[in-house]
């Protein structure tokens, strides 16, 4: 700790006997060295303009050098290492100006330091030229060794903080700026300069514009000089370039409407109601399509007609409960007034008793219950938890309390499964992250999230907080709890992500939890509700509003960010409710739209001109198929009649399952919502196996029932696409099939109206929700 | 019935502009169909949306010229995947003169090329050597079953904005022969790395690779579901073919009812009536000729015996029959090998319970001896590239455990045919198998390497479904020149 200044001193007096080969302990341990360059720069060089962090380190990243795929790498490249994107500037500080023997610093002649010669491929250079000779960065980097590279911290107050955090994100960067945030264009080849402007703590402001890193998220739709920070947009829609500046990111976006004034007001789009006025504190109903509504008409997006009612049925049953309307619910549906059926459906839905048993498996997929071996017990006990929790209409905050908090015996309290799904501390800091919060936390387990707010001690320290639960046929909490943080090498200290370091005082420990679930449940937590809200909205919406859904970061912006603030505000308001938020979307124009594009919106896949059409999900696609057929199918050892979609364990063994594409029960099933339509085996499956034929094909189902009855040829038609697809065959339809069935010859009648019902059964209207 | 028969995703013709220059640059290979719930969709231009529309129709034509430009050597492709990553030292890589914690249990053996040596489980590809090419020096960063699977198998790590296509979708993709069988195999199954997969990325996905299911080493193994359901006739078939094309045609109908006069014409073109799978099905389920490219019990027993009887072997066999009758590319799976613990067992004795009791290895030697030697007295060998890897190596140090952990950041990849030069080692990793001594090489180089050796041009671009066009592998990706 002590040589380290001393080696220095020798190198600004312009010692020039070469002791510059002091050796240096590989790896020094880093905090010491923070504190020991801390104190050096401030006995040396506070006077000095210079600095490595402000001046060097948007140098390296701007030119490159520490990104992944170069000397950011986590093994380095060439034997030269740098942290990614320069978040560790101590390490790289460290890296350049004392590994190999200082030689990468000439002190005595900056210009043929091996830094540079590299750098601008003066000499052979992996990497090839990264920086060009007597460029703004080369000089840089010269008059920075010139200068002695020095440290020269910028808050000496900080640097001498001991703990896991050593200062090291720490770039005394209050803020970054970035001008304009959001830009409407009005044609194709359009450029917009933006300036970037960093405020640091010490009051100073610097046009930083050209250290910045400008990426586009679409690089074929935006075009950016990297120099003047120039953006040029190409192609239509919403696109987001992000920017980065030391250690933060600001994401811009740009919207190049999908139709030009002159088409939109060319093209007889049908009009949009007038917004109305707009004030959800009173009444939230019109906040939905406020926002969805603002959006279109920014982008120029005319929107697809409501869609009929019977459609709605259909849809709002499917996405609702999991299931198609039964005979009597569409009898009552139809029989009340058209004004108010909508509204009826919907509430009638929410109150039911299907409601409850298709959202509890939605729930449980969402937190990945599964059996573990020697666990059918303590699964049941998780799955009737849930299950209550829905019929009691418990707060989705109160929900996870539970999970989180639970004690005692798994196969008697339910809940105090959840972490038995993720054995180890690691592990359940990404599953906490994922689903409560959205966050892959995943990335900061060896690195700082490069593209997010998330560090390593955010990472290890909400391992700490989770290795307190211990399970072992019961689940307690337990004082003891080690998670090795890979950089100090010690037990990371329990830490609220982006949050407070939390006190490990003997007695405290088993409150660690409390304390974490406190936090991510309070109302002042952003993520909380907004994960949940998005994810809910992606059921009914076919897509998030931010998207993948649980991938919420500063560099992932929502496109409609305020509608998934207000509605999450609504969220809370109303008790963390899910049933008051999916009323709310269920109810909205935008859900209620035609799944058929207009020609002016068939490219939006982003912003609800339209219904998102979807395959059905393969439980409810197969509960469909036996609810048409009137006969069931067999999951494992379940009771006959067990419907898919409530079978508890969702590794039930069932080929049927597995081929219409179940997600897998180690993943949240956030990614596929199902993979019906695709595979050439799941339509070798509808079109011969047994899935279908079985039933059809035997005794055992409505069809033959209707036939055995003396059902006639139109009846049978009507009351198959009656339950199918909710609606009466159209006149062509009807023609086609009195065709059909009108010239077989008497001894293939029956086997015709098989195949007409397998029609109905695997056509695209029915395996998909319009 | 004839008019089902046709392949709705490919070149359109008769309508629409001349390709707009602008996108007509030959080394770009645009293509793409742009799903929305899955209906296919092709435009008419004429208004501002359709540019990007539009492309995707042209792009479809440029295919023709983007595949097969620059003189291939191979016509398909043989991909032998390790499921739960291999160890490099007990496998292709061994270090006997390491310290035993880095040896391991087994020792090494000499090949037919001096100085090249194997593990000690793989004598009869010891004898190929000089037919197969070895790179010692892969290297990822990417240690997790997942991302490390997703990046070898497509040559992208894996990133949440876009989902790539695995090689074989691409290929299948860019294929232009029409084929009974699917393009996109998979023996058994591909459900590689952890199942987190779908192999089909942001390509239209009937391109995804065709799980046959069943196991080939069983006697009574089928592909499921390709024989008719006893009940079924093929004049029930058809028409049952006949009516489904029917109802999703009134489902059409039904979208121009919707709409308003001026909108219907150009609707009409929008929605096609076709769903490409089911009319693949039933062309594979009524075609006799392909359903005896499954009839593995066709071939003689000595070969079969050649294969080695496990699930490896006769996937391997099964593979060949495959790609002797046209499918440019199929996915041998074979798994269990992510060997934490008990590695001598696993590698190579096999637990004593089982049935055949052999180990990982032994039976890998057989099955890609038996292909190699079997493709080579078909005459197939020079255009059959064979591909042997798994998602990353194993740690160099033994834990305690007697087994090895992940280890991405050197392992080894065997290619052998379709053009590459054998007998040969390309890169070394240092003396412990730690990291690359010499030559890295990363997943994207050896992803440029595949597609070049396929006669696909690595640098051309796809595009996805909302019209952005992505390169096949990224611009770092360098060809591995020195195995051809």
């Amino acid at each position: 700790m002590l040589r380290l200044p001393k080696l220095t001193r020798n190198q600004k007096t312009g010692n020039e006997t070469g002791c510059f080969v002091l050796s240096i302990p590989p790896v020094i341990p880093r905090l010491f060295s923070g504190v020991a360059l801390g104190f050096w720069a401030f006995a040396d060089y506070s006077v000095s303009g210079q600095s490595f962090v402000r001046e060097i380190t948007p140098v390296l990243t701007k030119a490159g050098c520490n990104q992944g795929a170069c000397h950011g790498a986590a093994a380095g490249r060439g034997g030269f290492r740098l942290s990614l994107y320069g978040s560790d500037p101590e390490a790289d500080f460290h890296e350049i100006v004392m590994r190999l023997g200082g030689r990468r610093v000439n002190h005595l002649d900056p210009q043929s330091s091996l830094l540079l010669l590299k750098a601008t491929e003066t000499i052979e250079h992996g990497g090839g030229q990264r920086l060009v000779s007597s460029g703004s960065g080369a000089v840089r980097i010269e008059q920075w060794i010139d200068q002695g590279a020095p440290w020269n911290v910028t808050d000496e107050s900080n640097r001498s903080g001991i703990g896991d955090a050593a200062a090291t994100d720490d770039f005394g960067l209050q803020q970054l700026q970035v001008e304009p945030r959001l830009s409407i264009l009005s044609h194709q080849g359009q450029t917009i300069p933006l300036k970037v402007t960093a405020t640091f703590e010490d009051g100073i402001s610097e046009n930083v514009t050209g250290w910045t890193v400008f990426k586009a998220e679409d690089e074929s739709a935006v075009s950016i000089d990297p120099d003047s920070g120039e953006i040029t947009v190409n192609r239509r829609g919403r696109h987001i370039v992000i920017a980065r500046y030391l250690n933060q990111v600001v994401p811009v976006e740009l919207v190049l409407p999908f139709l030009s004034e002159d088409e939109a007001s060319l093209r007889q789009n049908p009009s949009r109601p007038a917004l109305p006025e707009f004030s959800h504190s009173e009444d939230p109903s019109s906040l939905i399509d406020h926002w969805v509504n603002q959006k279109l008409d920014l982008l120029n997006l005319p929107s697809s007609p409501p869609c009929d009612d019977a459609t709605f049925l259909r849809r709002a049953c499917l996405d609702l409960t999991g299931r198609l309307p039964t005979p009597s619910q569409t009898d009552d549906y139809l029989k009340l007034d058209s004004e108010v059926r909508r509204t009826w459906l919907v509430d009638s839905l929410l109150s039911s008793d299907e409601f409850n048993r298709y959202w509890t498996q939605k729930l449980a997929k969402l937190f990945r219950l599964r059996k573990l071996p020697n666990s059918q017990a303590a699964m049941e006990a998780y799955h009737r938890w849930l299950g209550q929790q829905l019929e009691e209409h418990a707060g989705y905050d109160s929900i996870v309390k539970g999970l989180l908090l639970a004690r005692g015996d798994t196969t008697e309290v339910g809940p105090a499964n959840f972490y038995r799904t993720a054995d180890n501390p690691r592990e359940r800091a990404e599953l906490v992250s994922e689903v409560f919060m959205a966050s892959r936390l995943r990335c900061a387990n060896c690195h700082n999230h490069p593209l997010d707010q998330w560090t390593q001690d955010d990472y290890h320290g909400l391992a700490a907080i989770l290795a307190t639960q211990r399970f072992s046929e019961r689940l307690v909490a337990h004082r003891s709890a080690n998670v090795t943080h890979p950089k100090t090498g010690r037990d990371a200290l329990p830490k609220l992500p982006a949050g407070a370091w939390l006190s490990r005082e003997v007695d405290a420990d088993p409150n660690l939890a409390t304390e974490f679930v406190d936090w991510l449940v309070a109302k002042e937590n952003p993520l909380f509700a907004k994960a949940i809200v998005n994810r809910l909205w992606k059921v009914m919406m076919g897509r998030g509003l931010v998207d993948p859904v649980d991938d919420f970061r500063q560099t992932n912006p929502a496109t409609h960010p305020e509608l998934l603030d207000e509605l999450s505000l609504e969220f809370v308001k109303s008790g963390y409710d899910l049933r008051a938020i999916l009323r709310l979307m269920a109810n909205s124009d935008c859900y209620q739209r035609s799944a058929v594009p207009l020609l002016g919106n068939v490219a939006d896949v982003a912003f609800y001109s339209h219904y998102n059409v979807r395959p059905l999900q393969a439980e409810v696609l197969a509960d469909a198929i036996s609810d048409v057929l009137d006969s069931p199918l067999a999951y494992g050892g379940q009771p006959i009649g067990t419907r898919a979609v409530e079978l508890m364990d969702p590794q039930t063994p069932s080929r049927a399952l597995d081929t219409l594409g179940r997600c897998s029960p180690e993943s949240s099933c956030d990614q596929s919502l199902s993979t019906f339509s695709a595979g050439l085996g799941a339509k070798l499956f509808l079109l011969n196996g047994d899935f279908i034929n079985q039933r059809l094909e035997s005794e055992n189902n409505r069809l033959s029932r209707w036939i055995t009855r003396g059902y006639s040829d139109s009846e049978i038609v009507r009351d198959c696409y009656q339950l199918a697809l909710q609606r009466l065959p159209r006149s062509d339809e009807r023609a086609y099939w009195e065709r059909q069935l009108g010239t077989v010859q008497a001894d293939d009648r029956d086997n015709l109206l098989r195949d007409f019902l397998w029609s109905l059964l695997a056509c695209r209207e029915f395996t998909h929700n319009q | 019935m004839k008019r089902l028969h046709r392949y709705p995703i490919g070149p359109s013709e008769g309508h629409g502009n001349r390709p707009d220059s602008r996108w007509s640059r030959r080394d770009f290979v645009r293509a793409g169909a742009l799903a929305t719930g899955g209906f296919a969709i092709t435009l008419r231009d004429g208004f501002g949306i359709a540019d990007l529309l539009r492309m995707q129709r042209i792009g479809a034509r440029e295919v023709k010229q983007g595949v097969h430009a620059n003189s291939p050597a191979a016509k398909a492709c043989i991909l032998i995947w390790l499921d739960g990553g291999p160890s490099h030292l007990e496998t292709f890589d061994p270090k006997p003169e390491a310290p035993v914690e880095v040896r391991g249990p087994l020792s090494s053996i000499a090949t037919s090329v001096p100085g090249i040596r194997l593990g000690e489980c793989l004598p009869q590809t010891a004898a190929l050597m000089d037919r197969v090419a070895l790179i010692r020096s892969v290297t990822s960063p990417l240690g997790e079953h997942q991302f490390g699977t997703h990046y070898m198998m497509t040559g992208y790590q894996p990133t949440p904005v876009l989902d790539y296509p695995s090689y074989g979708a691409v290929y299948s993709f860019l294929d232009q022969k029409t084929s009974v069988l699917p393009k996109n195999v998979a023996v058994p199954q591909f459900n590689v790395g952890g199942a987190g997969m779908d192999g089909g990325g942001y390509l239209p996905p009937h391109h995804r690779p065709f799980s046959v299911g069943g196991d080939p080493a069983k006697p009574d193994f089928q592909v499921r579901d390709l024989n008719y359901f006893p009940s079924l006739t093929t004049d029930r078939i058809d028409r049952r073919m006949e009516f489904i094309e029917s109802m999703n045609r009134f489902g059409q109908n039904s979208v121009e009812q919707e709409s308003s006069q001026a909108q219907q014409e150009t609707l009409g073109e929008i929605f096609t009536d076709s769903d490409p799978d089911l009319q693949r099905a039933y062309q594979l389920m009524t075609s006799s000729e392909a359903k005896s490219a499954f009839k593995i019990d066709e071939e003689r027993d000595a070969l079969r015996e050649s294969y080695g009887r496990k699930t490896v072997g006769q996937s391997c066999l099964l593979a060949r029959r495959l790609v002797e009758r046209g499918v440019p590319f199929v996915t041998v799976n074979h798994k269990g090998w992510d060997t934490h613990n008990q590695l001598a067992t696993r590698l190579k004795d096999g637990f004593a319970g089982a049935k055949t009791p052999i180990g990982l290895i032994p039976s890998l030697d057989r099955a890609l001896s038996g292909l190699i030697t079997d493709l080579e007295q078909r005459g197939m060998l020079d255009e059959t590239l064979v591909v042997v890897m798994g998602e990353f190596g194993r740690t160099p140090k033994l834990n305690t455990s007697g087994g090895r952990d992940h280890w991405p950041r050197v392992f080894s990849v065997l290619m052998a045919g379709g053009g590459i030069r054998g007998g040969q080692v390309v890169g070394q990793s240092d003396s412990v198998g730690e990291s690359p001594f010499d030559h890295p090489v990363t997943p994207s180089d050896l992803a440029a390497t595949i597609y070049t050796q396929l006669g696909i041009d690595p640098t051309a671009e796809l595009q996805t479904p909302d019209g952005r066009p992505v390169r096949l592998t990224p611009p770092e990706a360098e060809i591995i020149a020195e195995l051809t």
